[in-house]
């Protein structure tokens, strides 16, 4: 029997050049039979084809979306499910958003079956809301002080990440330019996990 | 020594279980799911209840090359920072010893290896704490401290003459 599992917010986090994209192509994209990457920029994941906005409802496979306005966001929360929606250099436009859909990215994308991967090049650019219902964070280097948010975020997550921005940086300046850690934020999922594990050795 | 090992072991560990279960987790399938339909996703009135209001954060703004420059700058001044809060201390504490217990404050002054040891202390202090000053601070703080220690050992010196000439 295949195991279960709730749909997640994964925040990928890392200055350019770190190796975010190639990430998520090999690790995100190639898992899913369903995805589509939301982009502002026309020049990035030349080798997806390009979804159209009435395509969407009946869409399968791997696409991209260019982002040319909230409406995009918007249209994609009604018609697209069941799949991952990678929202790449997504504080380009998230503050451009209505509450709803915020609402959408936090809460209902669990209604509709969707991962949620929100890439940003540094971790204060991250909505601090965003903490409060993210699943994982995906850190690779960054060079920014995050101190700004230690009073936003539970403390033992601040030190979490606070350690592991630290060792990351020292593993780059070791020669390992791509190294990335993976953050565990909803520790409900390691206990569902092993629920899950448990039953399923019954 | 040892101590540092074991730690450095738990910390490898703790990143080994949560990314090999990031990575189980991508061969799960997700739980049951509705399918949208157009009109009845995004109903304002859902809202209401859940108190989610629009979120004010940084948004992203171009890096410059002032910001470059800015950042270095900063990054660079650590050294000269630690090496002028040396030699303002160098300054202050013997005035000050001199002040309270009446002691030759040539004799308090820091020599050449006492320094280099403050400022390999204050160094690592700066860097571990992020302490970032612009010029424009170090400049600032710098010349009222010089000026504050300078102004209160003329008053104490001032006022020990005066004593001198009533007796």
């Amino acid at each position: 029997m295949t195991m279960k599992r709730k749909t997640e917010l994964n925040l990928v986090v890392g200055v350019n050049g770190t190796g975010k994209t190639t990430f998520l192509e090999k690790e995100v994209l190639s898992k899913y039979k369903k995805a589509l990457v939301l982009t502002p920029d026309n020049s990035e994941w030349k080798t997806l084809p390009v979804v159209r906005a009435d395509e969407l409802k009946f869409f399968n496979g791997i696409g991209k979306m260019i982002y040319t306005g909230p409406e995009i966001l918007t249209t994609i929360s009604r018609r697209f499910y069941g799949g991952a929606l990678i929202l790449d250099d997504a504080l380009a436009y998230l503050n451009e958003q209505t509450p709803a859909t915020m609402q959408y990215i936090y809460i209902r994308r669990r209604q509709f079956g969707i991962d949620i991967y929100l890439v940003a090049h540094g971790l204060r650019q991250i909505p601090p809301k965003a903490f409060s219902f993210a699943s994982w964070l995906i850190l690779f280097n960054t060079v920014e002080n995050f101190s700004s948010r230690k009073k936003e975020i539970i403390p033992s997550l601040y030190d979490s990440i606070i350690e592991s921005q630290q060792r990351i940086r020292n593993r780059v300046l070791n020669g390992e330019p791509y190294y990335k850690e993976y953050i565990l934020i909803d520790s409900q999922i390691k206990s569902l996990y092993a629920k899950g594990k448990g039953e399923a050795n019954r | 020594m040892k101590k540092t090992t074991v730690m450095e072991n738990k910390a490898s560990e703790k990143v080994v279980d949560d990314a090999s279960l990031w990575f189980d987790s991508r061969q799960m399938e997700i739980q049951d799911y509705e399918i949208p339909e157009d009109d009845d996703f995004l109903n304002i009135s859902d809202l209401e209840n859940e108190d989610l209001e629009k979120e004010e954060f940084e948004p992203e703004k171009p890096i410059t090359k002032k910001d470059i420059l800015q950042n270095l700058n900063r990054i660079e001044l650590r050294e000269p920072t630690a090496r002028l809060i040396i030699s303002l201390m160098d300054v202050v504490f013997p005035l000050l010893f001199f002040a309270f217990f009446k002691v030759d404050k040539n004799l308090c002054r820091l020599d050449k290896e006492e320094k280099q040891i403050l400022l390999d202390a204050w160094c690592q202090y700066l860097a571990t704490k992020e302490v970032e000053m612009s010029p424009g601070m170090v400049l600032l703080s710098s010349m009222l401290t010089i000026y504050t220690a300078k102004l209160g050992m003329a008053k104490l010196l001032t006022k020990k003459d005066n004593d001198d000439d009533e007796a």
